[in-house]
């Protein structure tokens, strides 16, 4: 009679255990998924971009709330990217140890790419798994070299406003270029004729 | 990670040699349960032997377990998982020509394998039958197609259409399984004993 039998009794306990387990471990049983209809109203909405001028201010501003994602591949990265910028390839994007990263609380992440393509589908795959604070910067690399290490003068009936766009402009290009503060002019001054030293070829003293 | 063939972590060659050995694991645990006794198996209808429905709900019950598990733990991901659609006619249909052919031969279609290959002669007849019954269902293919491919629900899980996370389903199912256990044993105590 199973009634009597200690078999019984402990694979239910051992079942139950188990059962139990699933309920402490996933209490969702699902990861969160944004609904298509909710992922497609997101994408409508263009307050996810982020103007090339407004990343310059902040990342100049040290702003700490900022977290600059570079989504193009390692070798990119590492031939130019933006100070303080992480580099997680869209590829790599979705793999946990980006997790903490990308869902850090109070972070707004910064997505770029060299231009709007590859960070919007980076933008999509995170926003389809949840997360959240999520922003692209407009125009990405290409964009932001323009605007920012070569920014084009405007005409002198120009409004103050673009007047003023355009000296945050300098300003941030002596920023991240290192440069001296003299305006660089357009056309190049003279070579200046290299001299050099000649080598002192002759071994002195010894032992 | 899994399932490992899919995935590419083993060569789709070794597919026969896996469903061969699973096969025979599968024919043997059968065989040692006493599935190969249709006595034994029709018990389930009269209340004296209830082997069927405890051999194979732990099953059911180790293999959801296990299968949740490792979702979560992530070595395999149930949404790559292939789940039949459910055609809701066919199923209901079939469960009821199923559940007669049970009752009346004792067998269902891989013990009726299971004992035939152990030279029981019901078995054998049993087999010949399923062959027919084969023939008989593909010869006359069109006129069933219709209801066949009737309500077709999809890849349809309970949890799913009732609206509950998957753990709390399988919890469920856990204690209603562990309770039915109970209750068999019960019946199976007062129930006439049958030698076979």
């Amino acid at each position: 009679m199973m009634m009597k039998d200690k078999a019984y009794w402990i694979l239910a306990a051992v079942l139950l255990m188990l059962g139990g387990g699933l309920l402490v471990f996933s209490p969702a049983g699902k990861p969160d998924e944004l609904p298509p209809e909710e992922l497609f109203r997101a994408m409508h909405d263009s307050s996810r971009f982020l103007h090339t001028d407004e990343v310059t201010r902040r990342i100049i501003e040290e702003d700490p709330s900022l977290l600059l994602i570079d989504v193009r591949n390692s070798e990119s990265f590492r031939s130019f990217s933006l100070p303080g910028a992480v580099n997680i390839p869209v590829t790599d994007l979705l793999l946990p140890e980006w997790e903490d990263y990308l869902r850090a609380p109070g972070m707004e992440k910064v997505l770029y790419s060299n231009d709007d393509i590859m960070a919007g589908q980076a933008w999509i795959l995170c926003t389809r798994v949840g997360i959240t604070d999520l922003y692209i910067m407009r125009g990405g690399l290409n964009l932001w070299a323009d605007h920012i290490l070569v920014p084009e003068a405007p005409p002198e009936t120009a409004s103050m406003e673009l007047t003023d766009r355009y000296r945050f402009r300098l300003g941030a290009r002596l920023y991240f270029t290192g440069g001296t503060g003299a305006e660089v002019s357009v056309m190049q001054a003279e070579p200046i004729p290299v001299v050099r030293r000649e080598k002192k070829t002759t071994i002195q003293g010894g032992c | 990670m899994g399932p490992l063939i899919p995935q590419g972590v083993i060569d789709p060659a070794w597919n026969n040699v896996f469903a061969l050995l699973i096969g025979l694991a599968f024919g043997f645990i059968l065989e040692s349960s006493g599935f190969s006794s249709s006595r034994k198996l029709a018990g389930v209808f009269y209340g004296y032997d209830f082997v069927v429905l405890k051999v194979f709900m732990t099953a059911v019950m180790v293999c959801m377990i296990g299968l949740l598990y490792f979702d979560y733990m992530g070595w395999m991901k149930l949404s790559s998982i292939y789940i039949l659609p459910t055609f809701l006619y066919s199923v209901i249909i079939g469960g009821v020509i199923m559940g007669f052919g049970f009752i009346l031969g004792g067998y269902c279609p891989g013990t009726s394998f299971c004992g035939a290959v152990i030279g029981k002669i019901d078995a054998m007849f049993f087999t010949v039958g399923l062959y027919l019954g084969i023939l008989f269902f593909s010869v006359l293919y069109p006129v069933f197609e219709k209801i066949y491919h009737a309500a077709n629900l999809g890849p349809v899980q309970v949890h799913d259409l009732i609206g509950i996370p998957a753990a709390w389903f399988a919890f469920a199912f856990l204690v209603a399984g562990l309770i039915a256990f109970f209750v068999v044993s019960k019946i199976e105590a007062r129930a006439k004993k049958v030698e076979y």
